[in-house]
């Protein structure tokens, strides 16, 4: 593992085991075996219809393999083939990140945010799974943070890097393995102001990329709108990021809401996605297997929006009321939606109407 | 193997699955929305304007004939524009969004008083780029308007306005009102323009640029009523009433210095009930069979009630048990009040997921 002299090496709060937060109950025979043959498994945080905050595993089928209760909403999962773990981070301004066992052989630990800090909901883990890194909050000073974990060593905290923005959002490492892409929303939050945005007027978004070892800035890219919030990521084979945005103006503008941003070669936000509609409101992306599609949700718009990922030509759409998750599934893609629909696009697959509601995110986890 | 840790639902049938999702009646929506504007918005900003203009006249005249009189008509007359204001601040559509129109009337949260040493910097310096309007328009939105006016007018120093004519301080003050009428008329013209906001709010459709569906206006609507009522909760009673005592911040309070803080709340409240009984929207569920707009109805009258029995200034309420209490329960009031406009009607209308949940992140 990888710890240079740069962290600030704190004594951070013992986690709380999972103990009450979690079903504790016998994975049934039908359930056990569809996970032990699945490969290809997806997470997603939800809602229950009695307000429960769950996250799922689901196959490819969307058959329901296994459900763990977090303490509140969650938002987006990451996942480990290394150690078959995954996360499931609050949503913003949440303090909790969930670990838990894939297949269902460790009882789940909780990581309890640092004091002073809050989890804005994603998270990825290093190459070979022995770091977890998450985007937070520093909310006295309103700076942006990635807050480092030890995954080897029941993901104490390691330190943090400066996320160079305010507000971090999604966060994933480049096809380089050591490279950390960082949307920086520009929104700045205070858990004492609940979910309030607090400086519309003066945010700042940005889209950073830093070194995973050292932590140092290697490029970042500002966008001409400053109510343009840069949130979500999906990276391209060619080491570089698609990134969805979402407008904080007003509704009767219509800004692109996509673009692409390679290493050395700038910033661009994708004309053709000036799209009325995404209602100025892109969730998930997710690329295609061969890199040459991005698939783009919108909840508020309710669509899928299939876009090349070289030149942002829109390729198709599709309406799915309350779009949420997207990742990549053979060569398509598989969509969930708040409405607790999973659609399968470009494939001939009903859709299939899940008893829960979807939040944002759907990770693909291959085994 | 033993999978220990896991519940699985293997019978999908039988658990329940989300209701039927009732589409909202496109006619009901449309004539919601219609009178919405003609009897919610248009007014309140009418009002606001109005309001401005007193206050300009009364700036004006504080300036040109200072004293104790013409100092207490300028702050009568900001206590009316404040709670104007507040009858209208949280509709976040429209020309308001532009130029940093919201943020220049009032600019809040400010969690770190920017506005606050701005003002006073501008002060200590007598920076004349305030006094011309052209010029305060570029300048940081947080002296542009109502927050930095109540400091000019009731802050520390303020007393010189009534003993001296035209100083620095009533100049800045005058030329903020200036301001605030000029972002007024704008928002003004831009609503009633018969092909502008107005026409987009009346007529949801593929051609419109803001509602391209009946249902993105009903979320517009709901958008407001739950956003301000968050806001009125989170950020406005949240800055001060802290989980003890002891740990309370009065001086955080929005407005304190005027005494303002609970009026424009007050004011807050009100916009969003006016959006229910005068706009329409308590008619929009056809069918509430389980009385969601009863209770609606009921928890917004609990909570203004709390509002006006809360009538000493916020440091004194945070020291009074009694009104502290009070303050409390309107904490709570409005969460009950959230979670049924949130969760219970925008079910009833159609939203199935409920209003807050599609905004994820």
């Amino acid at each position: 593992m990888v710890i240079k002299s740069g962290y600030a090496l704190m004594d951070r709060r013992s986690f709380i085991t999972g103990a009450g937060s979690l079903f504790l109950s016998t994975l049934n025979g039908q359930a056990a075996e569809n996970l032990d043959k699945s490969e290809l498994l997806f997470a997603s945080c939800i809602k229950r219809s009695d307000g429960r905050f769950n996250a799922v595993i689901l196959n490819g089928d969307a058959d329901l393999i296994a459900e763990v209760a977090l303490p509140d909403r969650g938002h987006a999962v990451v996942f480990d083939a290394n150690s078959n773990r995954a996360v499931a981070f609050a949503r913003r301004p949440g303090n909790f990140a969930l670990v838990f066992s894939v297949d269902g052989y460790e009882p789940p630990r909780n990581i309890v945010a640092e004091e002073g800090r809050h989890f804005y909901g994603h998270g990825v883990f290093s190459p070979k799974g022995d770091l977890l890194f998450a985007s937070e909050n520093d909310f006295e000073t309103s700076t942006g943070k990635i807050g480092i974990y030890d995954a080897t060593n029941q993901f104490k905290r390691l330190g943090e890097f400066d996320s160079f923005g305010i507000g971090p959002h999604e966060i994933l490492l480049l096809n380089d393995g050591k490279t950390l892409a960082i949307a920086n929303g520009g929104i700045e939050t205070h858990p004492d102001f609940g979910r309030a945005k607090l400086n519309l007027s003066t945010m700042k978004p940005s889209l950073a990329f830093i070194d995973i070892k050292t932590g140092d800035l290697i490029e970042k890219h500002t966008l001409d709108l400053n109510r343009l919030s840069i949130r979500h990521l999906a990276a391209t084979h060619s080491g570089g990021v698609i990134f969805g945005c979402q407008f904080q103006g007003s509704k009767s503008d219509t800004p692109p809401l996509v673009g692409r941003c390679d290493l050395g070669k700038g910033i661009n936000l994708w004309p053709l996605t000036a799209d009325k509609s995404f209602a100025n409101y892109t969730g998930s992306l997710a690329t295609s297997k061969d890199g040459a599609h991005v698939a783009v949700s919108s909840p508020k718009g309710g669509v899928v929006k299939i876009f090349k990922t070289k030149n942002g030509q829109a390729v198709k759409t599709f309406k799915m009321a309350g779009s949420a998750g997207v990742a990549r599934i053979g060569g398509g893609f598989i969509a969930s939606s708040e409405r607790g629909m999973v659609k399968a696009i470009g494939d001939n697959k009903p859709d299939r109407q899940m008893p829960f509601l979807f939040d944002n995110h759907l990770t693909r986890m291959v085994r | 193997m033993k999978h220990f840790v896991f519940a699985v639902a293997m019978s999908l049938g039988a658990l329940n699955a989300p209701s039927a999702i009732a589409a909202p009646d496109a006619k009901m929506i449309s004539w919601v929305m219609e009178t919405t504007v003609d009897q919610v918005i248009i007014p309140a900003y009418e009002n606001f304007d109005q309001a401005v203009r007193q206050l300009k006249q009364q700036t004006t005249s504080l300036c040109q004939s200072p004293g104790n009189s013409s100092l207490t008509d300028a702050r009568n007359a900001f206590s009316k524009t404040v709670i104007a204001w507040g009858g209208i601040e949280f509709l976040r559509s429209g020309p308001v969004m532009k130029n940093n129109r919201l943020e220049r009337v009032l600019f809040y949260p400010d969690r770190k008083s920017t506005g606050l040493k701005q003002v006073q910097r501008v002060l200590a310096n007598e920076d004349a780029s305030v006094t011309s309007i052209e010029r305060l328009k570029k300048k940081s939105v947080a002296v542009q308007g109502l927050g930095a006016l109540e400091f000019l007018l009731f802050g520390t120093g303020s007393d010189v306005l009534s003993a001296t004519g035209e100083t620095f301080r009533c100049k800045f003050a005058d030329t903020i009102a200036t301001n605030l009428q000029d972002i007024s008329a704008e928002l003004l013209k831009a609503w009633k323009a018969e092909d502008g906001v107005k026409a987009q709010w009346k007529n949801p459709g593929s051609l419109n640029s803001v509602f391209r569906t009946d249902l993105e206006a009903v979320n517009e609507l709901l958008g407001t009523a739950v956003h301000g009522l968050e806001a009125v909760r989170d950020i406005r009673l949240g800055a001060f009433l802290r989980k003890t005592p002891s740990s309370d911040r009065p001086k955080s309070a929005l407005l304190w210095r005027s005494n303002n803080t609970i009026p424009a709340m007050t004011a807050n409240v009100e916009m969003v009930s006016r959006l229910f009984e005068t706009g329409g929207m308590d008619k929009m569920i056809s069918n509430d069979e389980f009385g969601v707009i009863n209770s609606i109805k009921f928890e917004l009258t609990q909570v203004l009630s709390v509002l006006i029995a809360i009538d000493k200034p916020i440091n004194l309420a945070l020291k009074d048990a009694d009104q502290r209490k009070k303050l409390e329960y309107l904490k709570l009031a409005l969460g009950f009040l959230l979670k049924r406009i949130d969760t219970e009607y925008a079910n009833a209308a159609g939203l199935a997921s409920g209003f807050s949940f599609s905004d994820g992140d």
